[in-house]
């Protein structure tokens, strides 16, 4: 088995405001995440909160808001534990956000018996 | 060295050359199957030709190359799986996902050897009857993978499916050696990283996979792996190509996205002795000896292309096959059929509404309906299609047909300005000559 953190993108300009509608999307994502979690491939994940609400540190200085100002931003991720990146890239098809006018990234978990990579997350 | 033994090492040689062509996906997948690493199985598999240069020169060439290759394969592979054991394994191994491969596998266990070993030797036969092992199919499915970046996909196709060697491909791709030998690394890494498994896709996924193997194909067939861009008989890119279409054909029967492209290619390679002149220029369809083409592989086209409209399929793929197959007319006194032709592009447009698509139907358009329609037709395209010679050379020729001969030499001159084979120069540079109008502009400069 092999994990995956899954990203996922959304335009920053084009956030939902109403907040009716913003349940309904949200409602989405939670139905989907229970149903990864029934199936046994989610380990773990999380909504994040607004783009803006991020604080960055550079060198010594603490800053207010993101890193670097990019059209797509992260809205939540998730790691799934999936044979192989087949497997992974179904998983990933099925998630909201891509009707939802957003987008995912599917980002292999550098993994102990992978020696070009730094091993930390090795099932 | 004694005359005779000159003669039996480059008739060894050539057996060598032959089963290579004909034996070394086989070759490669079984052993592949064993160690599940794609640098040792390569490894491996090109030792075993290598030891055949000098083996089949002492004791002859065995009754069933491919088998004997893939059984000195693979020992050699377990070989240095063996040494190595006591050593700590450093890499992941290749992901080899039983559960929707067709076929008796391996099975999980087969690391061991003892499942592999032997079983897959009678399968694979001699030249002639190349028989073709599902873990071939995985190969094929693994080289086109969507997550490899599509340049990747095309050298990892030549060289996992075909065996060609990396200078080959290089040459193909107009880079360095070391270039490209630095891409196939990659992309092997990326296989490693990623767990991009090795299998032959599910049911639900097939049909897009199928598609992502044939864009690939379509490329080679294409370009022809000539470095001038301009495919030559027997070219080494087309020919793989035609072999690994072959092989699809016979393993994914009914899929009718291969039927087509698979005609397309046969259609092209039975107009092959005719398509360049003895100076390497092209010549037109209409002016081709049409006595020289191949009835067999043009009735096999039709077939093919009968066989996939017949199953409903109705794709890109095979709409260009029933294209290809449909200007084809072998026979001097009948005529083509551009109605047809046109109606076939217009279902092609429906699903796939690229200028390029709509480039061809102008050309059949000027055979039904003169070439102003034509012109008209192509006047939209102007700027999509402005880097392309083909476009410039059609508008050119369109003109000349309307007898616009004065208007003719722009486009024939801009065309030259655009990359394309030296024998396609020769031939514009000669229009330009009947144009009376000298190749390139006082101060455009010649074409680059």
């Amino acid at each position: 088995m092999a994990r995956y953190t899954v990203f996922l993108y959304h335009p920053a300009d084009q956030r939902e405001t109403d907040p009716e509608k913003l349940e309904a999307l949200m409602a989405e994502h939670d139905a989907h995440g229970k149903e990864l979690v029934e199936e046994g491939v989610m380990i773990f994940g999380s909504p994040l909160e607004d783009h803006d609400a991020t604080t960055s540190i550079r060198a010594d200085t603490v800053v207010d808001g993101p890193f670097v100002e990019v059209n797509e931003v992260i809205v939540g991720f998730y790691v799934i534990d999936v044979p192989d990146l087949d497997a992974a890239l179904a998983v990933a098809r099925r998630n909201p956000i891509i009707h939802q006018g957003g987008g995912v990234e599917v980002r292999p978990m550098a993994s102990d018996d992978d020696p070009g990579t730094q091993g930390c997350a090795g099932s | 060295m004694h005359p005779s033994e000159h003669e039996r090492a480059a008739s060894t040689r050539s057996s060598v050359e032959a089963a290579h062509r004909a034996h070394w996906g086989s070759v490669l997948a079984s052993t592949l199957a064993l160690t599940r690493d794609l640098d040792l199985a390569e490894d491996s598999a090109q030792e075993a030709f290598s030891h055949a240069l000098t083996s089949w020169a002492d004791e002859g060439v065995p009754a069933n190359p491919g088998g004997w290759l893939a059984t000195v394969a693979r020992r050699r592979a377990l070989d240095t799986m063996r040494r190595s054991e006591t050593l700590q394994r450093k890499l992941p191994l290749l992901i080899w996902s039983e559960d929707t491969a067709p076929g008796a596998g391996g099975g999980t266990g087969a690391r061991t050897g003892a499942g592999v070993e032997g079983e897959a030797d009678a399968r694979i036969q001699d030249e002639e009857h190349p028989v073709v092992l599902d873990e071939q199919l995985r190969l094929i499915f693994l080289a086109a993978h969507p997550a490899l970046a599509p340049e990747s996909r095309i050298a990892l196709t030549l060289r996992l499916v075909r065996g060609v060697p990396t200078a080959d491909i290089a040459a193909a791709f107009l880079v360095s050696e070391s270039t490209m030998a630095a891409r196939l690394t990659r992309a092997k890494k990326r296989i490693r990283v990623s767990r991009i498994p090795c299998r032959v896709p599910g049911p639900g996924e097939i049909d897009a996979r199928v598609v992502d193997v044939l864009d690939v194909l379509s490329v080679l067939l294409a370009t022809g792996g000539d470095p001038n861009g301009e495919p030559g008989e027997g070219a080494p890119a087309s020919d793989a190509a035609v072999r690994i279409l072959e092989t699809l054909h016979r393993l994914l029967p009914g899929h009718t996205e291969i039927h087509g492209l698979l005609a397309q290619a046969l259609a092209q390679r039975a107009r092959e002795s005719t398509r360049f002149d003895a100076a390497r220029r092209p010549v037109a369809l209409a002016e081709q000896d049409r006595s020289r083409w191949d009835r067999d592989l043009l009735d096999r086209a039709d077939a093919l292309v009968l066989d996939g409209l017949a199953r409903g399929g109705r794709g890109p793929y095979l709409l260009q096959g029933a294209i290809a197959a449909a200007v084809a007319v072998p026979d001097e006194s009948q005529e083509v059929d551009w109605a047809e032709v046109l109606e076939l592009y217009d279902v092609l447009l429906v699903h796939w509404p690229t200028a390029i698509v709509r480039l061809g139907r102008a050309v059949a358009l000027a055979e039904l309906e003169g070439p102003l329609a034509a012109l008209a037709a192509l006047e939209p395209l102007a700027e999509t299609l402005d880097a392309h010679r083909h476009f410039h050379v059609i508008r050119g020729e369109l003109l000349q047909r309307a007898g616009r001969d004065d208007e003719a030499a722009a486009p024939f001159r801009t065309a030259l300005q655009r990359r394309g084979g030296p024998g396609d120069t020769a031939v514009l540079e000669g229009r330009m000559q009947q144009l009376g109008s000298a190749p390139w502009s006082p101060t455009g400069g010649p074409a680059g």
